[in-house]
């Protein structure tokens, strides 16, 4: 997997949210990316996964260029990622919205392997007493499970996580920290958006932080903590 | 305090599910095949264009309820199937069945036009440009009057020539035309195509994320429902063997509409009958004038109001166990066991 993003910029109206940004991923690293609120973290990534279009830039994913591609088309290319607010397809069911991106990018795998599969994926989350339930019956982080689990099912080589963590019982987030840790050894590539900096920075390799659409920080979590910069922009300039 | 056991009339537990889905279908349809050998002429032709309608209403309830679509064009692609193959006999004098096909095709090539160029845009886009598409068709209808003889109305050859009285095979026909596109509906909505239409509905954007090519499927719902509207709208010219602009007014779509979401937007047999007993009951109250379209607006404003799935999909769940399986639950329902136990209640199906 490599991912190289080059002089991103992503503008709304008169408001620039990215402003240049040139990132590169390679292998299978596991990236925090964390900044201020409106500091562009989820416009990064809703633009790498084709739901905004970048204004410049370019975005390549393994050597091929994917800013102008649709979302379905980027995650064919084997992107996958969740949302900072859920959305799950509430009034479908848990077994149904792990279908819908396994027949959506591999329909030749026919149903009946796709549904073995979720159920190996349901255990995997420890949701497979919940397959016949619809979303909706569903609380926020058992949502933010079940988005995972549709990420797992097509097998992407790049996962982005906006805030996995948000609003979630301390126990579940647990559950999350350890899935995506999993993960993460299996060999698949993240970049995790949080504001929780206690799990973020555990679990990161490699931090980038962000700031009004610039990086302003890009290293290990230790040398990041201590950056005059990323101090700066969370807790604003000394007087 | 003792309490008396209650006699409890529990279908699903008695039957699977499906077997009591098709076997109440199967009841419906014994039924419906037999209905001409106890009704009257007359109301053999009000169930006719009953069946009509719930063509119409299960059809847009496909686009709507399945597939999140609304548009207010559908009686349009009825009209756009009647007058292609009434356009095509009276100029050029081709058969009943060859202008019904190329009805068909006609409204579905409309759709996918239409479709291609509004469905990429958000919904309101859809709606509105299906109220501007159906009254600007309507005024060419009416303009045209060479082609389409305007407000005069077109004569279509009845679909089984002039020797045939009798309304009994049209009714075969139409019902079978009704059982035909429910079936083809039930199959796509279980497919894998009605999945993904289904996801669009609950979020299109996440399911693109997902994988799922949005405009494509929206816009092939868009064009199978037209060509549905086509097929009933043809058929319909050749039962009545005259046909106006008034067929696609507004208030025409509004009683679709109506139709389906007074039966169920979100259940096609629950949308069909809908349609049969509106059209039916319409029917049944023409004495009371004008008030019986009070009554009927008055009834869909209730529903929209209390009951937003209609009257009959809350009934088809009471009878065949359909629904949601469980309530909100707490996040300790999926932490380990030894920290927190399962929701109480909570099985594996629900149950």
């Amino acid at each position: 997997m490599e991912l190289e993003i080059k002089k991103l910029v992503k503008r709304f109206g008169g408001i620039t949210a990215l402003n240049g940004i040139s990132l590169r991923l390679s292998g299978n690293e596991l990236v925090g990316l964390i900044g201020p609120n409106g500091s562009g973290k989820t416009t990064l990534v809703n633009t790498i996964g084709g739901i905004h279009q970048p204004s410049d830039g370019e975005i390549l994913f393994d050597g091929r260029k994917i800013a102008s591609l649709k979302p379905n088309r980027i995650a064919r290319r084997g992107i996958g990622r969740t949302f900072q607010v859920t959305r799950a397809f509430r009034r479908m069911t848990v077994m149904e919205n792990l279908l819908v991106p396994a027949l959506a990018l591999h329909p030749e795998k026919g149903r009946a392997f796709w549904k073995e599969r979720a159920r190996e994926v349901l255990d995997f989350l420890t949701m497979d007493h919940l397959r016949s339930d619809f979303a909706r019956s569903l609380s926020g982080g058992q949502q933010k499970l079940l988005e995972l689990g549709q990420v797992m099912m097509t097998d992407p080589d790049l996962i982005l996580l906006d805030e996995p963590f948000a609003g979630v019982h301390p126990k579940l987030m647990e559950t999350i920290f350890d899935y995506i840790t999993t993960l993460h050894e299996q060999g698949k590539a993240f970049i995790v958006i949080s504001h929780d900096m206690t799990s973020i920075f555990t679990l990161s390799q490699r931090l980038v932080v962000l700031n009004y659409g610039n990086i302003i920080a890009d290293g290990d979590p230790e040398s990041v903590k201590y950056n005059e910069s990323v101090i700066e922009a969370y807790l604003g300039e000394e007087e | 305090m003792s309490t008396k056991p209650r006699l409890q009339l529990n279908l699903p537990a008695l039957f699977s599910k499906r077997i009591l889905q098709w076997g109440a279908a199967l009841i419906l349809l014994v039924v419906a095949l037999f209905v001409p050998t106890f009704v009257e002429t007359y109301r053999l032709h009000v169930i006719i264009i009953a069946y009509f309608y719930a063509i119409l209403s299960s059809s847009w309830s496909l686009l709507a309820g399945y597939a999140g679509q609304f548009s207010f064009a559908h009686v349009a692609f009825m009209a756009i199937g009647a007058y292609t193959t009434g356009m095509l006999g009276k100029h050029f004098g081709w058969p009943p069945l060859v202008g019904i096909v190329f009805g068909v095709v006609m409204a579905g090539a409309v759709g996918i036009a239409i479709g291609a160029l509004v469905l990429r845009f958000k919904p309101a886009y859809l709606a509105l440009f299906t109220i501007a598409f159906s009254e600007i068709l309507r005024l060419l209808i009416r303009g045209e009057t060479q082609l389409t003889r305007g407000d005069h109305g077109l004569h279509l050859e009845p679909l089984l020539g002039a020797d045939v009285i009798s309304r009994v095979p049209y009714y075969y026909i139409m019902l079978a035309i009704l059982v035909g596109t429910l079936l083809f509906m039930h199959w796509l909505v279980r497919s894998r195509i009605g999945l993904f239409l289904r996801a669009v509905r609950e979020d299109e954007q996440a399911a693109a994320a997902r994988g799922v090519d949005v405009v494509r499927y929206k816009v092939l719902a868009f064009a199978i429902t037209s060509m549905i509207a086509g097929l009933a709208g043809a058929f319909y010219g050749h039962y009545v063997t005259i046909i106006s602009p008034n067929m696609m007014v507004l208030t025409q779509m509004g009683l679709v509409m109506a139709m389906a979401i007074i039966g169920g937007v979100e259940n096609l047999i629950a949308a069909a009958l809908g349609g049969i007993l509106i059209q039916v009951g319409l029917e049944e109250l023409r004495e009371f004038g004008a008030w019986r379209l009070v009554i009927f607006g008055a009834l869909l404003m209730l529903i929209l109001r209390f009951a937003r799935n209609g009257l009959l999909t809350p009934l088809f769940r009471l009878m065949f166990g359909l629904g949601p399986r469980a309530e909100l639950r707490k996040d300790t329902a999926t932490v380990p066991e030894e920290s927190a136990p399962v929701a109480e209640g909570v099985t594996a199906d629900g149950a």
